[in-house]
């Protein structure tokens, strides 16, 4: 948390070592989190630019009260559901169909998978509402608590752990077969 | 157990680690996005430095009163070196000499394009003063009371800062007239032409007056001969005088040291002589460890804290102190500058610092002759003390 203090210091005084640092440090959990998010390695990759661009567009302005991290990932999560908002809007279909739908395609990031299993649960992934899926991911794939999540999706921690069990539950059921999907 | 039953683990492997191609890619476009930053940010900053500075809290009133205590002696000590060296330079002097009230404009550093303006007005003991960068804030500063009254119309708040340690000067310009005649036959000052030179379009004539201490250029109009310029080079700090002007009519209510209705009220004192040693090694550890990730800032003059104070600001608030503690480093930074700026010792004092780590017990960053003294205080990177004779100093 220092340590990204300190970094943050640095690149508002335009150190490119520090920003580097920084993307470095963090650029694998957030292309992760987007990826899984969003299905697609390409857009990932997009949000996960815009995230940081915007974020040393802010810099100057910026203040660091929780962690970097933790702030981070709270952009690319945002950020990767605006774009299905988006997408949703232009397709006029609800978002979780519109998720289940492309879950009939393979998407993209899972089907490059090299691991069968992998790629059997990635598919599950896309089949899961979104918001579970965005607690699961946002858990296990950001280390975020359960309350940051609940802030984030507006809900109550209640509601955020529910969603994880759920989603945990369906996943469970559709790797052993209980589930036809 | 099948695989399934730690379905976390198993999600936890759907990791997407970038391409190397990817990572330069995304990394490089980044990259181009804080270059372009940082040069809107060189294009921006400058012309807020005042702003910024008045932005902060702790720093707002110490500050307003040390910018003014900045200049507050420019035309005072200008008027040391004006001995008649030739005829043309008394010409030159004599609009001075004979002024009743004067308006000019002081810049203090280098003068940039976007370099804040300082304009003051002249009358009897009081100065008004404006800064160009800072738009509904006034300064009158009255030299006879030792008192500053600043007024920011904008939020109607006022401040009184008495100054402790300035003598009383009742009639500014008779002030500068006496120094002038009382130094007139000073042996230390030499007088050289420069010339002409061209300033903003126009052609003007120069002096140098040069002493141990100070070194001062006039530039006057060739056909009026009087002086429109003045740059004075006394220690580290440059004061540049401009657009100089003698004997405007001028109003008298400019220059009011009343409280206008409807303005809240702030008091305050300044001791203008009062900052010490230990003042000053402390406002070298709160530089270091608040502002410049431990290590010393790069210079300690006057205007390497000005041009510092925008940064400092911004990190202040990154510190998330309460106001009493703000308050208290404010002091603190405020006395730091002024056993800068109303130096006591002989001579001049020699800072090394820049690029040394606090902590650094074997590194001298600062040394200086006390007044009255035959030996030399120096001081570590440490912020450890030691006295040397003046074949021991740093190199």
């Amino acid at each position: 948390m220092l340590q990204d203090k300190l970094l943050l210091r640095q690149v508002k005084s335009g150190s490119k070592d520090a920003l580097r640092l920084i993307y470095e440090r963090y650029e694998r959990d957030l292309l992760t989190l987007a990826a899984n998010l969003l299905g697609e390695a390409s857009t990932a990759e997009d949000v996960v630019q815009d995230v940081f661009v915007s974020f040393v567009r802010s810099a100057q302005n910026f203040h660091l009260r929780g962690s970097l991290k933790g702030y981070l990932l709270t952009c690319v999560a945002n950020r990767s559901r605006d774009l299905l908002r988006k997408k949703k809007r232009k397709q006029t279909v609800h978002i979780a169909e519109a998720e289940k739908g492309e879950s009939n395609v393979k998407s993209p990031f899972y089907a490059a998978l090299h691991n069968e299993e992998l790629q059997k649960l990635g598919s599950a992934m896309t089949d899961l509402p979104y918001e579970q899926r965005e607690v699961i991911v946002l858990r296990l794939h950001g280390d975020l608590k359960f309350k940051q999540i609940a802030k984030l999706q507006d809900v109550s921690i209640k509601t955020v752990i529910s969603r994880y069990r759920y989603g945990l539950d369906r996943l469970r059921s559709i790797m052993n077969g209980e589930v036809e999907r | 157990m099948r695989p399934t039953d730690n379905i976390e683990k198993l999600i936890q492997k759907l990791r997407y680690d970038a391409s190397a191609e990817t990572h330069d890619k995304i990394l490089g476009n980044v990259m181009q996005v804080l270059d372009e930053v940082e040069k809107e940010k060189q294009g921006a900053a400058a012309p807020n430095i005042w702003r910024t500075i008045m932005r902060s809290k702790i720093t707002k009133i110490a500050a307003a009163a040390v910018i003014v205590i900045a200049v507050v002696l420019a035309i005072h000590q200008l008027g040391s070196p004006f001995v008649a060296g030739t005829p043309t330079f008394a010409q030159v002097v004599q609009p001075i000499l004979n002024a009743q009230t004067a308006i000019l404009d002081i810049i203090i550093g280098e003068e940039e394009a976007d370099a804040p303006v300082i304009h003051d007005m002249i009358m009897g003991s009081r100065i008004r003063r404006t800064l160009s960068n800072m738009k509904g804030v006034v300064s009158i500063i009255d030299l006879e009371t030792g008192r500053i009254l600043t007024l920011d119309s904008g939020k109607t708040e006022a401040a009184y800062i008495d100054l402790k340690g300035l003598p009383s000067i009742p009639n500014y310009m008779d002030r500068l007239r006496n120094v002038i005649t009382k130094l007139q036959d000073s042996p230390h000052f030499v007088v050289e032409e420069l010339g002409i030179q061209e300033f903003n379009g126009q052609r003007l004539i120069g002096f140098r007056a040069s002493h141990p201490r100070v070194e001062i250029s006039i530039w006057a109009d060739p056909e009026t001969a009087l002086p429109v310029r003045i740059e004075q080079i006394s220690g580290q700090m440059q004061v540049i005088c401009k657009d100089l002007q003698f004997d405007v009519p001028m109003d008298e209510s400019l220059f009011s040291m009343d409280v206008p209705e409807g303005y809240s009220l702030q008091q305050t004192e300044l001791d203008l002589h009062g900052a010490t040693e230990e003042d000053f090694i402390d406002g070298l550890r709160i530089m270091a460890e608040n502002f410049g990730d431990g290590y010393f800032p790069e210079g300690v003059a006057v205007e390497d804290y000005l041009r510092q104070a925008p940064v400092m600001a911004e990190k202040l608030e990154e510190l998330g102190l309460s106001e009493e503690e703000q308050t208290e480093l404010g002091l603190k930074l405020q006395n730091y500058l002024l056993f800068i700026r109303f130096f006591k010792g002989e001579g001049e004092w020699h800072y090394a610092g820049k690029d040394v780590k606090l902590g650094d017990a074997e590194t001298p960053i600062f040394w200086y002759q006390p007044k009255d003294s035959e030996t030399y205080r120096v001081i570590y990177g440490d912020l450890h003390v030691e006295d040397a004779a003046s074949d021991n100093l740093p190199e």
